[in-house]
């Protein structure tokens, strides 16, 4: 009883026509910019052919799809997609984390923003930019074999041809480029956290290794989370831009990944509805693990993500 | 308040430091490299003698690049686009995110709302269905094709969705007790408390635009037309004199060669704007990101 | 020899740009003309040398007359061809540059606004609009959005797989009429140098594109050494170069002795780069790594012989050794900034392997930092100290010009390509260029106003212009009048590199260009040596079938990522066997038998 007044009063406080008008300009940029747009997919079902168009064009229904996955790289592609992918989510939310956490720790306030600004910069690069000096100092005579040389006593490793590298430097780079982002993200849930649970927890004689274990981690934990989520829905995005402008032949083994192979059969010969079909493929995965992901999150522990 | 501090926190202190330190440098270094490069010789650069110091000082690249009227044409066209399409950015996370800021029990239309939205985060049509949709709206070759179809960021509506929501109850109640509508809440109550959060997002849109290239290539019909950032992705800097008399192969070759010092004096000044606001900006970032919320 | 897809994108934006070189050719200091006797036009005899352009005469005729169209026969293709519209014709045309590098350019002069336009409008009552203007990387996606939404350009250039494809969708209009009433001697020069590279244009016995293609002799390459080096490992003439793949290896050990390696440049596109590349070592062996040759009246790959094994058994006992950079495979020599490239203008080598223009570009901007090297070209490599069989291109086109189907005037493009050639010709002398205004020169010199999506750049010239001009260096002139010279757009420019590097002997980028083109034993004269002294096998396919659209890119890769295996010791050489098989499965086998087909019923 009580439960329906309160519901009664909180709607007679809010008129709701007002919060759809303020909805609409966002909901028209969205229809026109991302809704209409998707009619597009149309063409991962047909043989498309841009001077007939989409009227015109023959359906072949799941021919497309069948294609790509009888593709010979294909397979190769997508282990090399899924694994790259999993990795880049884990360590862009884990060192993150862990640098955060050290971030929070430093007593000197002026070293803390320094630091913060500085890991921030390589976020600001592009791949095409940082890729050239990279490869500079991954060489076989770069920066990085002087170092582990002079100091290790460690023979040169051509790193940039090594399928048993490659692929790490690949994922250790875009960790590394986009660390401030997170860390940024996750500094300010850390400063967030209610002062009064360090009492509490001091007052128990917690250490302070043990308040980050009870009190830091549980109360980011929600941040934690929805960071993975939206990251599985990129599960399928291995950065396109970086491995383009990074790889080689020698390591394809290991690199290529699906949307590299999209690229290819692109230029090779404007297969749009390949490419078309490629894409639909990696926007149905996603939205399954990001689904499910937040499924499970809503249903075991209560967080929402949007 | 004094807080006993044992050896071990003094030697967490110093590993700490010294891996922080480390970090840094690895993120820094590379700037630094380039703006030494930047500021060498040519020929210095091509031998890769450069390293954080500049060698054979000279300012050539630096010269050239004033030389080159269409060079500021573009950073004129790209901070017209960050003004505008700042602004429009600004407006639209503000008017959207409150009303999905709202709990479904109030706002009942809310999980539709956001299913709609959230949707375009993981589906898209791709490249040239978009390219059409824009055709056919006349947006092509316009100064607006950089600012509209990038108007509505989902992923920044909700950044301060979920600011918003940890925002006090208590003030925005009181307002609607004292008979505020929608609009005033919002404006006077919840923009007000949501600056750190606002000026998180400004940067990131700012940041956002200076960047972009992709579009300015692709929707625009007319090299006049790029911003700043597409005009740097198109550069490939020619040598002079070797371009007379060129065959194709050459050509060819030569439009791939470019003069290092001068692409890195252009890398270093397109991010010289960043550098100077981000640290302006970076106080609040602390404060006004907030990702994910506990449930209603 | 299938060329690697970021080399058919160069090919094309160079095709863009290729009117726009040669103008800018004679900008250049068109040094001092006044010494010798200027009227000394005696001897006209060796001016035109057309090889093998059409036996029709009247192009010479039209060959002086081309500033007054009015005069020629009412009846000829020439006049004809400059014969102005009666009614405006708005062309739509797209195009893909690269930023023009000129600081001085106008400000206020845009494509749509250049002289050449202006004059186009005036002379032949052509609009020329520019619908869309866009950088060479994202031209083919923005033609294919743009196609999507329906728009053909009047004029287009098209790489070979794009060409079948429209073609294939009825995106082009059939040339063939027009072809056959408008050409002309100087525009056969261009498009059908030989008298059937035209064919190459034709689906179904209908022209549908005009071929832009380049000497076949140009994809050979050459063993440049710096004798100033190679002073260090005892070699002080040019006949102490190596001519055997043993004799190099003993010259390459030598070096690795003396410097402790890489000795070689190489890089990702070790297969056809053209510079810092494979090919002269599987030439070489007489292996080769692509192309379709005619084994007995069927096509066969040669990617596949089991030939290859040996040569790529070789390379990979070099890379073992430290010939080549342990991580080579990693550097793309056609990046910007290339790794390769710098370290070869650093002086890092003594050996460069590499096409004809080598000298031309990286080597002078080696000269210019090292005056004291000494490049010279060295005997081609083989395992018994002679002339090895070598494979080329029958036709190897890089675009197809074509007009899209919504134009209504398929003879517009012929009127556009020999108008061009008449306005290069023209402005290009010397004498010209002199009189030019300062405001008229700048722009003549700054590229991208003359960036059309056509080319005038005759397949014949490098040949033509190096004949020539030896004759005329020969007889000492210093000058020569517009009779005298050859009616091909390069010319010009490289009569005044000739000059400019008797006038600045000790310049390193006046002897690139002379080097390259011009000198005795320089990149071209070796050139046409090779080709005239080896056996030649041709890869007689010059057409794109449905099979390779669809797999050849893919098919390349297999290839490429196989080869460097075995060369970088990653897989055993026996790793070939599985890698033919695997090409054959993919689609190999599917290619082959529509190459084939069309090969039977050429």
């Amino acid at each position: 009883m009580a439960d329906v007044k309160k519901e009664k009063k909180k709607k007679g406080l809010y008129k709701t026509r007002e919060l759809h008008v303020m909805l609409l300009p966002a909901v028209i940029f969205t229809a026109v910019f991302a809704y209409l747009p998707m009619f597009g997919l149309i063409m991962a079902f047909q043989d498309f052919k841009p001077l007939l168009g989409f009227t015109k064009s023959k359906f072949v229904g799941f021919d497309q799809f069948a294609y790509i996955f009888t593709m010979p790289s294909f397979r190769q592609a997508f282990v090399n997609t899924f694994i790259i992918a999993f990795f880049k989510i884990i360590l862009s939310i884990l060192v993150p984390l862990i640098l955060s956490l050290m971030l929070n720790e430093v007593v000197k306030s002026w070293f803390k923003r320094s630091v913060q600004t500085i890991v921030f910069i390589p976020y600001f690069f592009s791949w095409a930019i940082l890729a050239g000096m990279l490869l500079e100092i991954f060489a076989y005579d770069g920066i990085i074999n002087n170092v582990l040389q002079s100091l290790f006593n460690i023979e040169p490793i051509a790193f940039l041809v090594s399928n048993k590298y490659f692929r790490t430097i690949i994922i250790a780079s875009d960790v590394w480029k986009g660390m401030g982002y997170n860390t940024v993200l996750l500094l300010a849930a850390i400063t967030n956290v209610d002062a009064a649970l360090y009492e509490a927890a001091r007052v128990d004689g917690a250490s302070r290794w043990q308040q980050v274990l009870h009190v830091t981690l549980p109360s980011i934990l929600p941040m934690v989370a929805v960071l993975t989520v939206l990251g599985l829905g990129g599960i399928l995005n291995a950065g396109f831009e970086q491995i383009l402008v990074m790889y080689n032949p020698t390591v394809e083994k290991t690199v290529d990944i699906l949307d590299t192979l999209v690229y290819r059969l692109g230029i090779a010969g404007h297969q749009y509805s390949a490419a078309a079909a490629m894409g639909l493929f990696k926007s149905v995965v996603s939205l399954i693990f990001v689904g499910l992901s937040y499924w499970i999150l809503y249903k075991k522990s209560d967080y929402r993500v949007f | 308040m004094k807080v006993k501090r044992s050896v071990s926190f003094y030697i967490y202190q110093v590993f700490n430091t010294i891996v922080l330190t480390l970090m840094a440098l690895s993120c820094i270094l590379p700037i630094l490299h380039v703006f030494a490069m930047s500021l060498s010789s040519s020929s210095a650069a091509m031998a890769g003698r450069v390293g954080f110091v500049p060698v054979e000082f000279s300012l050539k690249a630096y010269e050239y690049l004033i030389s080159k009227k269409d060079f500021f044409h573009s950073v004129s066209i790209s901070l017209a686009r960050v003004l505008v399409g700042t602004v429009f950015n600004m407006a639209i996370i503000a008017i959207t995110a409150y009303p999905l800021s709202r709990s479904s029990r109030q706002f009942r239309a809310r999980t539709a709302y956001m299913a709609y939205f959230a949707v375009t985060m993981f589906i898209g049509g791709g490249l040239i269905p978009t390219y059409m949709v824009i055709k056919n709206l006349h947006l092509l070759d316009s100064f607006w094709v950089l600012i509209l179809p990038s108007a509505m960021s989902i992923w920044n509506v909700i950044i301060m969705m979920n600011f918003i929501k940890g925002l006090p109850r208590a003030i925005e109640e009181a307002a609607f007790v004292d008979g505020a509508n929608h609009w005033q809440t919002l404006i006077r109550v919840i923009l007000p408390m949501s600056k750190p959060s606002l000026a998180s997002l400004l940067l990131f849109s700012m940041i956002g635009h200076w960047n972009a290239w992709f579009d300015g290539m692709f929707y625009m019909n007319n090299p006049n037309n790029y911003p700043m950032a597409t005009y740097l992705a198109t550069q490939v800097i020619n040598n002079n004199q070797t371009m007379t008399n060129m065959t194709p192969e050459q050509l060819a070759l030569l439009s791939s060669l470019s003069e290092k010092t001068v692409r890195s004096a252009q890398m270093f000044i397109a991010i010289i704007p960043i550098l100077v606001v981000y640290p302006f900006l970076q106080k609040f970032f602390v404060k006004g990101i907030t990702v994910g919320s506990v449930k209603e | 020899m299938k060329k690697s897809t970021k080399k058919r994108w160069l090919s094309a934006l160079l095709v863009a740009i290729m009117t726009a070189a040669s103008l800018a050719a004679c900008g250049g200091e068109p040094a001092s003309t006044e010494s010798s006797g200027a009227a000394e036009s005696k001897t006209e005899e060796s001016s035109q040398a057309p090889e093998e352009s059409a036996p029709e005469e009247s192009g010479e005729e039209a060959g002086g007359e081309a500033e007054a169209p009015a005069e020629g026969g009412a009846g000829t293709a020439e006049a004809l061809l400059l014969e102005p519209y009666p009614e405006p014709v708005d062309i739509h045309i797209v195009l893909q540059y690269r930023e023009s590098e000129n600081p001085d350019t106008p400000a206020d002069v845009t494509p749509e606004t250049s002289t050449a336009v202006k004059l186009l409008k005036e002379e032949l009552n052509i609009n020329l609009i520019y619908d869309w203007i866009v950088n060479a990387d994202q031209y083919s996606q923005k033609f294919g959005a743009e196609l999507a939404a329906g728009n053909v350009p009047d004029i287009v250039m098209l790489g070979p797989n794009d060409f079948e494809d429209l073609v294939s969708q009825g995106g082009l209009l059939d040339l063939t009429e027009a072809y056959e009433q408008y050409t002309c001697p100087d525009l056969e020069n261009i498009y059908n140098f030989d008298g059937s590279f035209i064919d190459v244009g034709k689906k179904d016995g209908k022209l549908y594109g005009l071929p832009m293609g380049t000497d076949p002799a140009q994809m050979t390459s050459q063993m440049y050494y710096d004798m100033n080096q190679l002073k260090e490992v005892g070699i002080t003439s040019k006949d102490q170069l190596p001519k055997t793949i043993e004799e190099f290896e003993a010259l390459c050990d030598k070096l690795m002795e003396a410097t402790g390696g890489p000795v070689l440049p190489a890089c990702k596109n070790y297969i056809d780069a053209q510079l810092g590349d494979f090919s002269p070592f599987f030439h070489a062996y007489e292996t080769w790594a692509g192309g379709w040759y005619d084994n007995n009246g069927t096509l066969e790959y040669a990617g596949i012989r089991e030939e290859n094994k040996e040569t790529l058994t070789k390379l990979n006992e070099w890379y073992n050794k430290g010939y080549f950079k342990k991580d080579f495979a990693a550097y793309d020599i056609w990046a910007a900034d290339s790794q390769v490239v710098s370290d070869i203008v650093a002086g890092k080598y003594a050996i460069v392997p590499g096409s004809w223009w080598v000298p031309n570009w990286p080597l002078n901007s080696n000269k210019v930092e090292h005056p004291e090297a000494d490049w010279v070209v060295g005997p081609n490599l083989s395992l018994d100290g002679e002339q090895p069989d070598i494979m080329i291109s029958r036709y190897p086109v890089n675009n197809f010009i074509g007009v899209g189907l919504n134009c209504e005037h398929p003879e517009v493009i012929f009127k556009l390509i020999y108008w061009s050639l008449q306005y290069t010709l023209k402005n290009s002398p010397p004498e010209v260029q002199n009189a030019m205004t300062e405001e008229e020169k700048t722009e003549w010199n700054s590229y991208v106003y003359t960036w059309v999506p056509w080319r005038i750049y005759s397949p014949t010239c490098l040949r033509q212009n190096f004949e020539v001009i030896n004759e005329f260096a020969k007889q000492g002139k210093t000058e020569i009048s517009l009779e005298e010279a050859p009616r091909n757009n390069e010319f010009w420019g490289s009569w005044a590199s000739y000059l400019n590097y008797m006038e600045n002997p000790d310049d390193g980028v006046a002897w690139g260009t002379y080097f390259s083109r011009l000198a005795e034993d320089g990149g071209v004269d070796n050139m046409i040596k090779t080709v005239e002294s080896a056996n030649i096998i041709y890869d007689e396919v010059y057409v794109t079938t449905p099979s390779m659209i669809t797999k050849q890119g893919e098919l390349n890769k297999l290839r490429d990522n196989a080869y460097i295996s075995i060369i970088m010791g990653e897989e055993p050489v026996s790793y070939f066997d599985t890698f033919v098989e695997q090409w054959k499965a993919q689609g190999g086998d599917d290619i082959a038998k529509e190459v084939n087909e069309w090969y039977q019923n050429k």
